[in-house]
């Protein structure tokens, strides 16, 4: 089956120009070794998930929720309700494709989605684009977060990055 | 009955989150898909910090302590 399942959701959110920063066990397995999804207390979860970190104002809420429906999602009741852009987390399980996204509005390290953009990186193929959060600021939220699994992240993305990401030119 | 897709805390999502069955082939074959898709991604272009695009992020609207 191989990834076209999954690349759907970064070519969505890029028709849709939703804002985002790709954070979690993604983000973990990008800049290092690949590792599962797991739950806080190590076990492997039953499908795949993608933690998105999204731009959390009300243009970019309404952006995220027509990538969704396009994704397959009737998203009709939050369109409908009063958002809450700084405090709605959201996960949706797509059974068909196998995997869950996951999009929250902050995470645990105190910085703004707009700090974190600046130091993203940037990844384009086929004309695909994804954005990751920059390597040192998914190391802060690990250090933040600070269960097991975070630290076990940190040990990986240390090991495969000894001196940044990128690392410093001669 | 409708999926709950939307909480109020992280913690509140992930308690949702459910474990691997053992031997199920459907869940390896889901994280094998992800593995795939960073894989894909490791092999892209790759730009730092450098906007692909105009920063379209408000400042006013961004979440931030």
């Amino acid at each position: 089956m191989g990834y076209s399942n999954d690349i759907k959701i970064f070519s969505t959110l890029q028709k849709h120009a939703v804002e985002y920063l790709i954070i979690g066990g993604t983000a973990v397995s990008f800049y290092g070794e690949y590792r599962m999804s797991r739950l806080a207390n190590g076990q492997v979860t039953q499908t795949a998930d993608y933690d998105f970190w999204y731009n959390p104002n009300l243009g970019n809420y309404y952006r995220l929720l027509s990538a969704v429906e396009e994704l397959g999602k009737d998203v009709t009741r939050y369109r409908d309700e009063t958002p809450d852009p700084k405090k709605d987390v959201f996960k949706f399980e797509f059974e068909e494709e196998n995997y869950t996204i996951d999009f929250l509005p902050h995470i645990m390290v105190p910085i703004s989605f707009r700090e974190a953009l600046e130091r993203r990186t940037t990844v384009e193929r086929d004309g695909i684009v994804a954005y990751f959060i920059g390597l040192e600021d998914l190391i802060n939220d690990k250090q933040a977060l600070g269960r097991q699994k975070d630290f076990d992240d940190i040990e990986n993305l240390r090991k495969h990055n000894p001196n940044g990401f990128p690392p410093p030119q001669p | 009955m409708i999926a709950q897709n939307k909480f109020d805390s992280m913690q509140e999502l992930k308690a949702t989150v459910k474990p691997m069955e053992e031997y199920s082939q459907r869940s390896r074959q889901s994280h094998v898909q992800q593995e795939c898709l960073v894989n894909f991604f490791k092999e892209g272009v790759i730009r730092h910090a450098a906007p692909s695009r105009p920063d379209t992020a408000s400042k006013e609207m961004s979440y931030g302590v």
